[in-house]
């Protein structure tokens, strides 16, 4: 039987070449789509970083890594090794990281030994207060807001020079023993690694936001630390160097290993390039990959039933001659199981190499992924699965074709009841008589126009939509650089900024203030409650009525409502805090970071249950904090406002802040328009702008250069969903077509016997694709304003039904369809017409 | 004189597997003649009707149809002497499952956006019988009566010549008997040249003149 098999393939060899390359084409962007992705993926930031690492020492930086932190530690081997974050300038790496690591501070809680470095070089500024930096290894700076776990302090005075602290240090764990790096995603516990004394030398303070911040731990994206100012790596104390060289050859043994840092920093940040780009197709890209997949699974069955039909003589007489069905069923799945089977392992080879060069040459140069060409590869795993899903489902819409060509021939055709029919008058009334009901290809050919009609849409609409607030002129090229402020007095800072040289225009976008907002016990719940009350840094946050003080920003759409806030908070007229949440012109955004694991979605819900509010507009949780932009029906009114959301995101260490006296911050957003060629002046001046006004800096970008980069996002995006929608219309449209010339030939035939003109018939099915086109515009536009809201706000993007859009990708498609369909009709008419000779001449007809 | 075809060839594959399908067919009909060809299986009458209809064209030869060589003509002007003046009706009637037995009827005139003859159609509809399964489909009505239907499509556009590849393969023989009666009808009534190509002897009885083929070559009745 598989003798047979094999040798009906070679007889159909020249049809079975062009399905094999159909296959091997399908397989090949299927593997090439995730190896882009995975490629791209692994050279994004959130990846990136592990290799912008350590200089002198070690610069082990992955997760295993990190997880194995724990037995290096119980080996008494890492009592060494301190984790150390750092800022740094991109440009401005430093050379001597052992000696400035041994002039370090240490933040509660957690050994955190913090560099100091030249304070004009970094964006936050180390101000010491009393005595003196540290000279010792043995000694160290606290900062103001340095408390201990027995509650001593230096603010209450119980904490001063020359006092000695013994300082636990070790690592954080999840609930599973995992250790945690900076993301807070469930409940947690600290594993003390080991403990060392240190003499007190200085007190030193610093600008806020910073300085509470756990640089890098993961919130680089919320607001405090650009990423691209940022690196993480580790130092130790020079003492413990033979140690750490130790350490460091345990980790060889074990596999890992070791970057050098210096190169890959540079790579680090250059793959943040990547990250919009993305972020902005990979949904796409997956939406493609499943088209992908049914469209090989289509070519396969559509080629099969193809042959059955054509075949269907040599069935008949295969079943007089004795064959039984499942004879029937091999012989016909055979080709299929085959091509797959070959097709798959040709595209592997070949995407292999494509992917190869694609991360070598191309991206080498587009984006500088200095490793990137590692990553670029076909992700077999995925690549096995796509294989098993199509030989799964081509196998089953084979057999179902078989099974329903055997039952025709065994059994004959069943009458069906339907309605009476009116008479036709023309042919736009044959088409919609001959289409009615549920076909195959009526639903292949309505799918493609629906997806065409969204993806487009979707791939742009994430393309731009990433933008919002300030970052939309950026986008747009209208401001030359931005500027996101925080510090006590940044209003006090405006007027300053406008007498800086070279500052055209200054636009600013928003206000924003951080109240204390309670959350009743009840609301909290029970559970909730106990669990945020056993945390050592919760705890403290519980006013006497045992509510939960939660820090929330409160965006001020204009200067007017922030002004009214600001006088009512200063001359106690600010009756409550509720009442401004309900107030129609503010926008609330809460901001968290909880341990609990799911607790931030359902306490900011809380929050917005309690305080009435009208509309959550979007609510944010990556697992490591939570921003809650309620509003009221402010948002409904003003979606397309250029209030920005603000995002300040609080980790632990910003609630001393907020305790220990200073209780408000405020954040201030500028678009800057400066004269050409000041740029590099002007730069310098807004940095010493925020210094010199206390504050601090929390974004700065330079818009020119973020514009370019954008328009490569922007543009590389349309482009790339445009030439895969338009390549996978193609492929599924060749099907379709090829499946209703099969399924339709009976029909065909008798309108060429009757004499039937070629303008007729093409006529005929172009009202017939016109009944296919309206249907999935319906459809599309439907499925469009659903996805609108629920995909792209469920990606954390704004987005409003841009109609123009949709217009315009409608046209595009409509386009595509109409060129294809009309390059369609004219190529196969001649098979078709020779298909129908042929078939008449031998008296099947 | 409407056909008069002069010498036509037709072969079908090449080598070893060609098949010399017609040789040297000389063959005239004349105006309102009922022909029936008979033959052994294989003996080429399909492959006549084919030529006859214009579905496929002799190797060599000369068509000659109402004093016109067709054998000469574009696909555009056979498409167009194929709509005006030859009907086919098939052994397995051809009609298009989706449509009811009027539309099914009438298909010929949506495609040429004319209108046809209502009362011509009324009375092939009377003659033919089939006034009650106008709002059927063509899956629920018998064999017999699916060729009056396809008969009465051949008819409405009222051809000069009907070609029928053996109409009554399908059906009884009261049924065919009846198919073949109103073929000699289209003759007598409607004027049309029928050529009738029929494996029963039976059925030729009504016909003016009987052909039998062999081996491509015609050997009788020429």
């Amino acid at each position: 039987m598989l003798k047979l098999a094999l040798k009906l393939i070679k007889k159909k060899r020249k049809k079975y070449r062009v399905t094999f390359l159909c296959i091997v084409a399908c397989a090949f962007f299927i593997a090439v789509i995730e190896g882009i992705y995975m490629g791209h993926h692994a050279a994004t930031f959130d990846e990136a970083y592990y290799y912008a690492g350590k200089y002198d020492v070690a610069a082990y930086v992955d997760p295993e890594i990190l997880a194995s932190y724990n037995f290096y530690s119980e080996k008494g081997s890492l009592t060494a090794i301190n984790e150390v974050t750092y800022s740094v300038r991109q440009d401005k790496i430093p050379d001597n990281t052992m000696s400035e690591a041994q002039k370090s501070y240490m933040e509660y809680n957690y050994m955190s030994l913090m560099g100091i470095r030249d304070a004009s070089d970094v964006i936050q500024t180390y101000d010491l207060s009393e005595g003196r930096w540290p000279e010792n290894t043995d000694e160290l700076v606290v900062s103001l807001n340095f408390v201990l776990e027995d509650g001593r302090s230096v603010r209450n005075g119980t904490v001063k020079i020359g006092d000695t602290v013994s300082i636990q240090y070790g690592i954080r764990k999840n609930e599973v023993g995992e250790s945690l790096q900076g993301e807070i995603t469930g409940p947690e516990t600290f594993e003390v690694a080991g403990e060392k004394e240190f003499r007190i030398c200085g007190i030193f303070s610093y600008k806020k936001l910073l300085s509470g911040q756990h640089i890098c731990y993961g919130y680089y994206k919320y607001g405090a630390l650009e990423p691209k100012e940022t690196a993480l790596y580790y130092v130790l104390n020079e003492e413990n160097y033979d140690e750490l060289k130790s350490f460091e050859k345990n980790l060889r043994e074990y596999g890992f290993q070791k970057v050098e840092a210096n190169g890959h920093i540079e790579t680090a940040l250059k793959s943040l390039q990547s990250s919009d780009y993305i972020s902005s197709i990979e949904d796409g890209m997956f939406i493609l990959e499943a088209i992908l997949i049914a469209v090989a699974m289509g070519i396969i069955a559509v080629n099969q039933y193809q042959n059955i039909l054509e075949d269907s003589e040599q069935i008949r007489l295969f079943r007089r001659l004795g064959a039984e069905r499942k004879h029937i069923y091999f012989l016909y799945l055979t080709p299929g199981v085959v091509f797959i089977i070959v097709g798959f392992v040709t595209a592997f080879i070949i995407s292999g190499m494509f992917l190869k060069a694609y991360g070598t040459v191309l991206l080498n140069n587009l984006f500088s992924y200095g490793y990137a060409p590692d990553y670029f590869k076909v992700d077999l795993i995925m690549y096995l699965i796509s294989f098993g899903f199509i030989l799964l489902e081509s196998f089953c819409l084979i057999l179902t074709v078989v099974k329903k060509e055997l039952r025709i021939y065994e059994d004959g055709q069943q009458g069906r009841k339907r309605k009476k029919q009116e008479q036709i008058k023309n042919l736009f009334g044959l088409a919609r008589v001959l289409n009615k009901g549920f076909s195959i290809r009526r639903v292949a050919k309505t799918t493609i126009v629906v997806f065409a009609l969204t993806i487009i849409p979707i791939c742009f609409m994430t393309g731009i939509s990433v933008y919002r607030g300030a970052e939309e002129l950026i986008v747009e090229g209208e401001v030359d650089f931005v500027l996101n402020l925080s510090g006590t007095n940044v209003f006090a800072g405006e007027e300053e900024l406008r007498n800086i040289g070279g500052i055209k225009s200054i636009e600013r976008f928003a206000k924003a203030a951080s109240i204390k907002l309670p959350l009743s016990r009840e609301v909290l719940g029970e559970e909730v409650y106990r669990e945020m009350k056993s945390k050592p840094w919760y705890t403290e946050l519980f006013n006497e009525d045992d509510e939960l003080i939660w820090v929330v920003e409160i965006i001020f759409p204009d200067e007017k409502s922030y002004n009214k806030f600001y006088h009512d908070q200063y001359t106690g007229c600010f009756p409550e805090y509720d009442e401004y949440i309900k107030s129609d012109s503010v926008i609330i955004s809460v901001n968290y970071c909880f341990g609990e694991d799911g607790s931030v979605v359902d306490i900011g819900k809380k929050i917005a249950e309690q305080y009435g509010v009208v509309k959550l507009h979007s609510f944010v949780d990556n697992d490591k904090s939570v921003e809650l932009s309620v509003s009221s029906s402010y948002l409904d009114k003003h979606k397309e406002s250029d209030g920005v959301f603000a995002t300040i995101i609080a980790p632990p260490g910003l609630f001393d802040e907020f305790f220990s006296g200073a209780e408000y911050h405020h954040m201030v957003q500028y678009a800057v328009n400066a004269e050409p060629g000041s740029y590099e002046e002007l730069s310098r001046e807004l940095k010493d702008f925020a210094f010199h006004n206390n504050m601090a800096i929390m974004d700065y970008y330079d818009a020119n250069k973020e514009h370019r980069n954008y328009l490569i996002v922007r543009v590389t995006s349309l482009i790339t969903s445009f030439l895969i929608v338009l390549i996978v219309c193609f492929i599924v449209l060749y099907s379709v077509n090829a499946l209703e010339r099969i399924s339709k030939r009976k029909q065909y035939t008798i309108f060429s016997l009757l004499g039937i003109k070629k303008s007729s018939s093409v006529l005929l099915r172009g009202y017939e694709d016109a009944i296919y086109i309206i249907d999935g515009l319906i459809i599309a536009l439907v499925f469009h304003i659903i996805s609108a809201n629920t995909f792209l706000e469920g990606l954390y993007l704004y987005y409003g039904l841009r109609l123009n859009l949709i217009f315009l990708s409608a046209v595009i498609c409509l386009l595509i369809y109409t060129g294809l369909f009309f390059l369609f009709s004219a190529l196969p008419s001649v098979s078709g017409s020779r298909h129908v000779f042929y078939r008449h001449s031998r008296g099947e007809l | 004189m409407l056909i008069e075809l002069t010498k036509i060839s037709k072969r079908y594959g090449s080598g070893e597997t060609e098949v010399e399908a017609l040789k040297d067919i000389d063959l005239r009909v004349n105006k309102k003649e009922f022909v029936a060809v008979m033959g052994k299986s294989g003996c080429g009458k399909t492959t006549l009707i084919n030529i006859l209809g214009t579905i496929i064209k002799p190797d060599t030869g000369r068509y000659m149809f109402d004093g016109n060589d067709i054998t000469k003509y574009s696909e555009k002007k056979l498409a167009t002497l194929k709509r005006s003046s030859i009907s086919i009706v098939f052994q397995s009637f051809n009609l298009v499952d989706e449509l009811d037995i009027k539309n099914n009827i009438i298909l010929p005139f949506i495609f040429d956006k004319k209108e046809y003859d209502k009362d011509y159609l009324e009375s092939i509809i009377k003659d033919l019988e089939i006034k009650d399964i106008l709002n059927k489909y063509p899956d629920e009505v018998s064999g017999g009566e699916k060729q009056r239907v396809a008969i009465a499509r051949a008819l409405l556009v009222k051809p000069q010549l009907i070609l029928a590849d053996e109409p009554t393969g399908n059906l009884d023989s009261e049924n065919s008997e009846k198919v073949v009666r109103l073929l000699k009808k289209c003759v007598d009534d409607y004027g049309s040249t029928v050529i009738m190509v029929t494996h029963d002897i039976d059925m030729t009885e009504l016909a003016d003149r009987i052909l039998e083929m062999s081996d491509g070559k015609m050997i009788k009745g020429e």
